[in-house]
């Protein structure tokens, strides 16, 4: 590898390094793992370097990569929370701070939940525009859809996501 | 416009991401439709709670050594990689020495030699066997073959 490989490499870890921890927590929701994610991800870019073409776009590519590291994190957790039971979480409330503490990071996981259930073309739309914020045209040129096809995605997946949700909102806002 | 055809506008519309026709014709169609603007009601609602999740902000030392990190886990690779191929040549070769003294010794019997070969030649196949299917479940994991 050339040095000015690595320099380039280098690059793209900096200008990227912030969002692909992003990503990754949108799935994962921790925030170790999603640090360790993303350096996954960035190792993975290095191996195939070679074999990227500039003109993909480089968010794209990692953005696949992130979301396949972090579908096989959740599937292993999956895997041991079955046969784990210690492992599932649960809310210990000790003063008003931490009770509402705790309401929020039982919401979040809710909402994680309902979102990992989404079609993985809908939790595209929902974590790039939703949780990163980023403009439909962005979102268009990661997924490498048209801006109208995000759109339309995105209401379906918010609707979707809306029903997953009813039971839980109703009771808590 | 009907209303199925207004609906996907409604995402646009609440992200501000419609051109101002287009706009003007989604606001005049939720005044007169009730219906549509519930709707619109139920996307702000789920909105409001996806703004809720925040990422968690991690302390500076850890971008500090991000790059780092990433090398030490090449050069790590990279390491294991040598180190690997380096084991598996010293033990092959050793493997096949010890073998060759073996079956080169004539004080062996033939009912050892031939229990011998047949064990080695049974993990042989096993490893072979466990090798392959390994590379298949690797192929083939699930959440692998998700592609945009």
């Amino acid at each position: 590898m050339k040095s000015r490989d690595i320099q380039k490499f280098r690059e793209l870890v900096e200008a990227n390094k912030h969002w692909a921890y992003e990503v990754a927590f949108s799935f994962v929701g921790d925030s170790m793992t999603a640090y360790d994610i993303s350096q996954q991800a960035f190792v993975k870019v290095w191996r195939n370097f070679k074999k990227w073409k500039p003109q993909t776009g480089f968010r794209a590519w990692l953005y696949a990569i992130l979301r396949n590291l972090c579908y096989s994190h959740l599937e292993r957790q999956r895997r041991r929370a079955e046969t784990d039971i210690d492992s599932v979480p649960h809310l210990a409330a000790e003063n008003t701070d931490a009770e509402k503490s705790a309401l929020d990071e039982e919401m979040r996981r809710v909402v994680r939940e309902a979102i990992l259930k989404l079609s993985p073309e809908h939790q595209d739309v929902i974590v790039l525009v939703d949780l990163n914020g980023l403009k439909y045209r962005e979102v268009s040129e990661i997924l490498g859809i048209p801006a109208g096809t995000v759109m339309s995605r995105l209401y379906y997946a918010r609707r979707r996501l809306a029903e997953l949700l009813k039971d839980y909102w109703e009771g808590n806002l | 416009m009907k209303c199925e055809k207004i609906k996907p506008y409604l995402a646009g519309y609440l992200d501000g991401e419609l051109d101002p026709k287009t706009r003007q014709m989604v606001e005049e169609h939720i005044r007169k439709c009730p219906q549509c603007a519930a709707e619109l009601e139920e996307m702000k609602k789920i909105r409001e709670v996806l703004g809720k999740m925040e990422t968690e902000k991690l302390p500076d030392i850890y971008w500090r050594t991000y790059w780092s990190n990433i090398y030490n886990r090449i050069e790590r690779a990279i390491g294991w990689i040598l180190l690997s191929i380096g084991v598996i040549l010293l033990s092959a070769w050793g493997i096949f020495q010890m073998f060759k003294q073996f079956f080169a010794d004539p004080s062996v019997p033939i009912v050892l030699r031939i229990a011998v070969g047949a064990l080695s030649l049974g993990v042989i196949i096993l490893l072979v066997s466990l090798i392959r299917e390994r590379i298949f479940a690797i192929k083939h994991e699930r959440y692998t073959k998700i592609d945009r």
